[in-house]
């Protein structure tokens, strides 16, 4: 007994002694960053990585699982009101530099809160240059490492396009990985220094991108496989190169900063002075993509009318229309996004009245207009087929599964699930958009980061402000004429001949508007056309519809008969001059003392 | 297992040869205040021939052995030997244990004389603790001890332990807690809420350096010590307690009855619709269905006003989920003796919390209750093996089963901390009382239009329906811990090594936990809409197609299982030289412990740890006193440049009432002591997560950076089968990276005098903590990767501790004692890379840790202040009635730059408490107020916005233009406001928590040995005891809480509970 006591003791503190060498030593086998960029697996890794938050505006969850830019526009009321969502601070304008983007001295990439505006561009940047740092010591084939270097700074320059469209312009730090030891104080670069860099970058990734079939012109890099599609394209750059331009031609960038700002902001934030010029600028580089011939619009009006620009939204492989994707594997986000309860959707984005009035008639003509054959008391027959295609209405009929067969939605007041409540959020519509109303199966699908028929618009908008409005009339004729609308005894898709240039840049953006509805554009567009102002200040509208006779079924109306009363949301939207940008994250003005911010901030 | 624990007792109670001498010997055992009963009497040489005394103390014992020595003992007296001689009538006086000077107080890895120590400890001994019968340890010691500082925000059984802090916070790292010690060996938080009191000998706490610096880089948030009791010389003693408590909630909120709330909310939309007038508006509840309400029905049709209330409901939901009083029961049982060669202690516990729930799911089988039911187990045992050589061998542990309901709350997962029931009750929208009937007439589960499309994000079902049916799920959980040690006397070798003694030691720890779970689905039981004037389908389904409640799933988990290895090898050294005293410690210690992480990366891989202590220590005569106390630690959570750290201190002491000329001048002292303690103290708990901050890691990581709901690109024409893999580059690694240190400095002043009637003790103390680990504030996010934490911070933490006792003289049939202390601690962040702030008042360095950033509440807006164009507004529109806040920065504008940091941190940084107790003969009282003050409390969304929470009393007081400033609440809205408590914090919502508690209160009567006699039993005590009987805050002004709940609380939880415990004990 004593002996064996004394022995436990003894192994004990030898036990102690000998492993004393490597006892402290830390003990793991995760990744370093020699086991990812020495192999070539987890290099092509990395990138994908970087790819993944390519749609980090665009999706439908970005804040909180149900926020979105949307819900701060006149386009969509949201779901949920709590003061704190980051939505409804968007659209109420009770947020600061300081509140927006998390209360912590430390920004931290949340959820629940505006940071990812700043963030996730950043964190992108550096995951770019990051991996051009280290491309040279990869396997990497030399072909491949240069088209992996092309594929990086293409998505480098969309992560800072981000960045510029939302707070102006902000230091361009090149190819520059920080380290521990920096100290980072440089002022914000001028808008129009970041725009000649980004667009200097697509000029040159658009001589280095292969083409959307593939193949790459220049022998120096590798092209792309079947199984690399939704990478970036020759097509995806010279479109950013457009989208940039365009935005750097509209009002709130060409010429347009806040009264407020004094000379050194005016030149952060946008260019000094208005230039008429930028905008022809914007047309080539949108007929640059047009004349590509490599894209084009989904046309189908023989299956139903409409039927090319709903099932482009569903179509994930092969899609003409679209230039730049985030492809996803078979889903149902955007149903459960956005369908009705009794769809099994959470309904979380609802379309306004206002949006639903922007919708004109079949035959192409506003609703405004005497002429347009619109009946208030019946107010959903004969629109746009996009209407259909983009609203769920009372009557309208989704697929349900229970019935096996499209049944009627209703919102009236007191229908079941899906009714109208005064008091809470309904509006009395859903968003049938991008959303596949037919079957309750997973569909594969892309989303549309940018697509052919923003293209289309864009240049159309440019052609009217450079003067070339009966040009920019005949790209709005191409989408009319793929949406289905009539195409009317004169041809022209109920547009009236000889618009002036204002008339028709009233056209051109609210075609803009319904167009490219929910995809992440109006809130940009109202901003960068300076109209926040009017159609996003006070109250959106709603529709409250009650039963007056008759009894609907689950097939349609049959013989009901509905009152129709547009009744005011209940949260208030607050536009200021201020929001036409984003404040910078008053921390970082704290910490980086030459950061200069907004005007208004 | 149990088997086990028997077989170790029999082998303990060996019993040893006797042979007869034939003397008998009687006489009356005392101690200051009378007979002491059930005293062990026995001979030295002979332990197995004792007696107990009886009633008046008396004992009657016929000496067998040789030694002519008796020895009398008895629990919380001193061990006493008498040599008989010839005498034939011994009488003896016992010496309580804890009323002489020669007490000693534990430390790091031994014991001192109280009257040499040098250090800032706070003891209290087993019996104290187990005046209170809460289940957790750590609630038993508030207001007992100074410098121990608690909040208990929850009452759930098996997770109803307090937060603890020894003298307050001192890093704003959130690793503030104490190092738990017990019996030499480290202890995680679990393990020692879940000690039985039982086995506790006595619990100290450890607070300056000169106690802490031992622990070297683990000590600077101070040290609990706890040693058990341990069996001494003597024929075995038995003793057992029963106990039967009844809890309730020291504070559950109250909600008003359904036409309330239905009045209230139509008023909330009349103030909406005067905002964003809509025409035709009418509310929601029309005047007849007011009166429904009234009269204890609900309406249940399409009203007039064009809503469709359909299905609803009055009900009183407290009344429905939760019973009175739930009960807790507690059993022990311990036996403890030896002889020269073997002592015992052994001890099995047995405790029983039921939850506050109603009985639901008995319908199904299932017990859907919160309870905790847990088997203590100890077995201590001390053999001598050979002269000097000393084993000890612990066997001890726990098993513990801890129930959770289902209840399916909104917008939760299953059993995360949303899943709870108190959520449902304290919100609107889920359980509002009108929500719906609980059971429609033909005996299905109702519900309503109102929950089913109004309140659509919370529309989860029959909260009734979901408790019986939801399922539950227990978590199991078992520790076992064995201690092996063998201590060599190095005395019997030599005189020379008189006074010196090596010890090696193993630990072992083992914690194991598992779940079972049954449970059903959001949604797999039916509800209906009960429509009585529909003739065609009166029951609508609340989902369609759901008729039939859907099967039961069964789940199970491993939990979190972590291994500890502790190896020590002690020598010690302890003799005195004439007037010259010297003691000495030298250790060295090894941990290894290997636990589960949720980061994958560490996911058991083992934390270890290596460290040497010393400890030299110099009195003479007890007059003049010094120590010198050392840790060297080495973890490996550094690089290995910075692994190794030194933590030294020094501290001395001058017994002023030892001097001569002192005793002449002012002999009514006892004892007068000034002592002062300096040195460095380090932390290496940085964080959970990350084990080795000096590291770069890189992930495989799929998830875009914004927590999308897995929408990970894929590429490919074809219909691709899985996403690429993606790799992302994680936190930076800091290559410096080292623990926080803390230098300490504490200096005090005890006394005690009129013979230790009336004694007390004053400490200042100063600890400035410094290279707290902090994220860098002042680097741009353009940086595009998070830090890695520095070496940065400072804080410094300052306070006072005050502590004054008086006992009357125990000798008299009637006596009493008061006890009170006192301490304050307050920290203030003196760097933390804050970001140079706009304004000063936003700073939050010069302010304690845990201080939020806050409006300042300056009334509310009445219509004169809307039209005024110079009374500040926030940006978004305001109405009369909302908030008001002080325009700090008078840009004419409210917005954020206008909260400052204001009000106190949650944690009270001043609490006391007061001891007082009396005793008649076998009758004492004894009762102890606690109180803490210096502390905000706020609350949000369900815990206190109108229509967010159910509605209180308080919400009646909301702002109209009658009440104005006197109203208690702002205008009632159902939209976000400025006075939103979520967005908008201000100091209308966080107000002071002070409160002070009748925290335990205990009656004791000795039940007279006379009836006890008859019965065979030697002694038996029964007694009542409470804990949290009684509260004073001044918390109710707003909230219907209790004032422990966390700050910003967004809804009720399980709220602590005030217990009421009935017991016996007998010894044997």
């Amino acid at each position: 007994m004593k002996k064996l006591l004394l022995l436990l003791l003894g192994l004990s503190t030898a036990l102690g002694a000998c492993k004393k060498d490597t006892f402290l030593e830390p003990q793991t086998n995760a990744l370093t960053e020699e086991t990812v960029f020495g192999d070539s697996i987890r290099t092509m890794g990395f990138l994908s990585r970087t790819y993944q938050d390519m749609g980090f505006t665009f999706q439908k969850g970005r804040w909180s699982s149900h926020g979105n830019s949307e819900h701060a526009t006149d386009d969509a009321e949201y779901f949920f009101s709590g003061a704190a969502q980051v939505a409804v601070q968007l659209y109420s304008g009770s947020f600061t530099a300081s509140t927006f983007y998390g209360t912590q001295n430390n920004l931290s990439n949340a959820n629940n809160n505006g940071s990812d505006f700043w963030l996730v561009p950043w964190q992108n940047i550096r995951r770019c240059n990051l991996l051009l740092s280290k491309l040279s010591d990869t396997p990497l084939t030399p072909r491949m490492r240069a088209r992996v270097a092309a594929e990086a700074r293409f998505l480098r320059v969309w992560y800072y396009d981000q960045l510029l469209k939302t707070f102006g312009g902000v230091p361009l730090i090149q190819d520059k990985v920080y380290d521990i030891t920096d100290v980072i104080n440089s002022p914000r670069s001028s808008y129009a220094d970041c725009v000649t860099y980004l667009v200097a970058e697509l000029d040159d990734l658009a001589t280095k991108l292969p083409n959307a079939d593939g193949s790459n012109p220049n022998a120096a890099l590798t092209g792309y496989a079947a199984a690399d599609y939704g990478r970036v394209t020759r097509g995806a750059a010279l479109a950013l190169k457009s989208r940039i331009l365009l935005f750097a031609a509209s009002p709130l960038f060409n010429g347009g900063a806040d009264s407020r700002a004094d000379a050194e902001q005016r030149t952060i934030v946008s260019y000094p002075a208005a230039d008429v010029n930028r905008w022809q600028l914007a047309a080539n580089a949108a007929k640059a993509v047009l004349d590509l011939g490599q894209y084009g619009l989904i046309e189908d009006n023989a299956t139903k009318p409409g039927f090319g620009f709903y099932s482009s939204f569903l179509r994930r492989y092969p899609n003409q229309e679209h230039i730049l994707t985030y492809e996803r594997l078979a889903n149902r986000d955007m149903e459960a996004f956005y369908f009705p309860s009794s769809r099994g959707g959470n309904r979380y984005s609802m379309p306004t009245q206002n949006i639903v009035d922007a919708f004109p008639m079949r035959n192409g003509r506003a609703i405004t207009d005497p002429t347009s054959g619109y009946n208030a008391a019946n107010p959903y027959a004969n629109r746009d087929p996009r209407f259909n295609n983009t609203i769920i209405y009372n009557g309208s009929r989704v697929f349900r599964a229970a019935d096996n067969a499209a049944t009627a939605v209703y919102t009236y007041v007191g229908a079941p699930t899906d009714g109208f409540d005064a008091t809470t959020y309904p509006t009395g519509y859903y968003c049938r958009k991008m959303c596949d109303t037919a079957t309750t199966a997973n569909q594969e699908r892309g989303w549309p980061l940018i697509r052919y028929g923003e293209i289309v618009l864009n240049y159309a908008e440019a052609l009217n402000e450079v003067g070339n409005t009966s040009a920019a009339i005949d790209q709005l004729i191409t989408l009319r004429r793929r949406a289905g609308i009539l195409a009317g005894t004169d041809g022209r898709y109920g547009i009236r001949s000889g618009l002036a240039q204002a008339e028709a840049r009233d056209l051109i953006r609210n075609e803009r508007r319904i167009e490219l509805a929910y995809e992440d554009h109006r809130w940009h567009d109202i901003r960068r056309w300076k109209i926040a102002e009017q159609v996003n200040n006070g109250f959106n509208g709603r529709m409250s519809i009650r039963l007056v006779s008759g009894t609907p079924t689950a097939t349609g109306p049959g013989n009901a008969v509905w009152s129709y009363t547009v009744v005011p949301s209940l949260r208030k939207h607050n536009f200021r001059p201020e929001m036409y940008l984003l404040p910078i994250p008053d921390t970082e003005i704290r910490k980086v003392p030459l950061f200069r911010q907004n005007p208004g901030w | 297992m149990k088997n086990l624990l028997l077989i170790w007792l029999l082998l303990a109670t060996v019993v040893q040869g006797a042979y007869a001498q034939g003397r008998t010997v009687q006489g009356v055992v005392r101690d200051r205040e009378g007979p002491v009963p059930g005293v062990a009497v026995y001979e030295k040489d002979n332990t197995t021939n004792g007696v107990s005394t009886d009633v008046e103390g008396g004992y009657r014992l016929t000496i067998k052995g040789k030694s002519g020595i008796l020895i009398f003992r008895s629990v919380n007296y001193k061990l006493s030997e008498v040599q008989v001689g010839t005498r034939a009538t011994v009488n003896v006086t016992l010496e309580s244990t804890d009323q002489t000077l020669d007490e000693v107080t534990v430390v790091g890895f031994g014991e001192q004389k109280k009257i040499t120590q040098t250090g800032a400890v706070s003891q209290v001994s087993g019996k104290d603790i187990r005046e209170n019968p809460s289940a957790s340890l750590q609630n038993t010691l508030v207001g007992r001890l100074p410098g121990f500082f608690a909040q208990q925000p929850s009452g759930r059984p098996g997770g109803d332990g307090a937060n603890f802090f020894i003298r307050g916070v001192s890093s704003y790292n959130n690793n503030n807690q104490p190092l738990i010690i017990v019996d030499d060996i480290q202890y995680s938080y679990d393990q020692f809420a879940r000690l039985d009191p039982n086995e506790i000998e006595s619990l100290a706490i450890l607070k300056d350096a000169a106690t802490t610096a031992i622990y070297g880089v683990r000590g600077a948030n101070g040290v609990v010590v706890v040693t058990t009791r341990r069996g001494k010389d003597g024929p075995p003693q038995i003793s057992g307690r029963v106990e039967v408590g009844f809890s309730q909630p020291t504070k559950l909120p109250t909600y008003l009855d359904a036409a309330e709330t239905a009045r209230l909310y139509n008023q909330a939309q009349i103030n909406d619709n005067n905002a964003n007038p809509a025409a035709n508006f009418k509310p929601r509840f029309t005047d007849d269905e007011l009166q429904l309400f009234r009269n204890g029905s609900a309406p249940n049709s399409l009203n007039a006003n064009g809503y469709d209330n359909r299905g609803m409901g009055n009900v009183d939901w407290r009344k429905e989920l939760f019973q009175n009083w739930s009960e807790q029961y507690r059993a022990n049982i311990d036996i403890s003796g030896g002889s020269p060669r073997v002592r015992y202690f052994t001890s099995l516990g047995y405790l029983s919390q039921n939850g506050m729930l109603k009985e639901f799911g008995q319908n199904s089988g299932v017990d859907a209750n919160y309870f905790q039911k847990r088997i203590n187990y100890r077995s201590n045992l001390d053999i001598n093996i050979t002269k000097g050589l000393e084993m000890r061998a612990d066997l001890y542990g726990n098993f513990a089963q801890v129930n959770l309901p289902h209840p399916g709350s909104p917008n939760s997962e299953a059993f995360n901390a949303n899943d709870d029931v108190f959520f449902d009750y304290s919100s609107f929208a889920t359980l509002a009382p009108f929500a719906y009937n609980i059971y429609n007439p033909d005996g299905s589960y109702g519900y309503s239009s109102w929950s089913k499309d109004v309140q659509s994000n919370t529309n989860e079902g029959n909260v009734i329906g979901r408790l019986n049916n939801y399922g539950y799920r227990r978590t199991f959980e078992n520790n076992i811990n064995t201690v092996l040690q063998l201590k060599q006397d190095m005395g019997v070798l030599g005189d020379a090594l008189k006074g010196l003694s090596a010890t090696g030691r193993v630990a072992y720890t083992s914690n194991y936990s598992y779940y079972r779970q049954m449970i059903r689905g959001r949604n797999s039981i039916p509800n209906f809409i009960y429509d009585p004037n529909s003739a065609t389908t009166p029951y609508i389904p609340r989902i369609a197609d759901l008729y039939r409640i859907q099967p039961y799933g069964l789940g199970y988990s491993a939990g979190g299982t972590s291994r500890a290895l502790t190896l020590q090898a002690i020598i010690n050294y302890d003799r005195t030289f004439g007037a010259h005293h010297v003691s000495g410690l030298a250790l060295y210690n090894r941990n290894t412990n290997t636990a589960g992480n949720s980061n994958s990366i560490y996911n058991f891989i083992p934390a270890n740890f290596l460290g040497y202590s010393l400890r030299v220590g110099y009195d003479y005569k007890e007059r003049y006193l010094v120590q010198f106390n050392a840790g060297y630690n080495g973890s490996d959570r550094f690089s290995s440049a910075n692994r190794y750290g030194l933590f030294p201190a020094v501290s001395a002491g001058w017994n002023i009432a030892e001097e001569p000329f002192f005793k002449n001048v002012a002999p009514v002292f006892d004892l007068l002591k000034l002592r002062a303690s300096y040195g460095l103290v380090g932390n290496d708990a940085l964080g959970s997560g990350q084990t080795y901050y000096y590291v770069q890691n890189y992930n495989g990581s799929n998830n875009t950076t914004n927590n999308n709901p897995n929408a990970p690109i894929t590429f490919g024409q074809t219909t691709p089968g899985s996403t690429p893999a993606g790799f992302i580059e994680g936190t930076l690694g800091n290559d410096n990276v080292t623990w926080e240190k803390e230098k300490k400095f504490d200096g005090a002043l005890e006394f005690r005098l009129l013979k230790g009637a009336l004694s007390g003790s004053i400490d200042y103390f100063r600890n400035e903590r410094y290279d707290i680990l902090t994220t860098r504030g002042t680097v741009s996010s353009i940086f595009g990767q998070n830090l890695p934490p520095v070496n940065l911070g400072r804080v410094r933490n300052q306070g006072l501790e005050l502590e004054l006792g008086y006992q009357s003289p125990l000798s008299r049939a009637f006596s009493y004692f008061i006890r009170g202390n006192y301490s304050y601690a307050k920290n203030t962040i003196l760097f933390q890379d804050e970001p140079n702030n706009q304004y000063d008042y936003q700073n939050f360095t010069g302010n304690s840790i845990g201080q939020q950033r806050v409006y300042i509440f300056d009334g509310f807006y009445n219509a004169a202040d809307l039209a005024n164009r110079d009374v500040a507004k926030p940006l978004t529109p305001v109405q009369p009635g909302d908030l008001k806040y002080k325009d700090l920065n008078g840009d004419g504008k409210i917005d954020s730059y206008d909260q400052s940091v204001s009000g106190f941190p949650s944690l009270p940084n001043t609490t006391y408490g007061v001891n007082l107790g009396v005793r008649y003969k076998g009758f004492s009282v004894s009762v102890l107020f606690q109180g803490a003050s210096n502390f905000s409390v706020a609350g949000a969304a369900e815990a206190i916005k109108a229509f967010g929470s159910n509605l209180t009393a308080v919400h009646q007081q909301a702002w109209t233009p009658e009440l104005g400033d006197d109203a208690r609440y702002p205008r009632l809205t159902l939209q976000s406001s400025i006075s939103d408590p979520v967005t908008n914090r201000s100091t209308f919502w966080q107000v002071s928590g002070n409160y002070v508690r009748l925290k335990t209160a205990q009656i004791n009567y000795d039940l007279p040995t006379a009836w006890l006699k008859q019965i065979g039993v030697p002694a038996a005590r029964i007694y009542a005891n409470g804990t949290n009987l009684l509260t004073w805050t001044v918390l109710d002004k707003l909230y219907d809480f209790d004032p422990e709940i966390s700050l910003n609380a967004t809804r009720s939880n399980y709220p602590p509970q005030r217990l009421v415990n009935f017991g016996l004990s007998v010894t044997f």
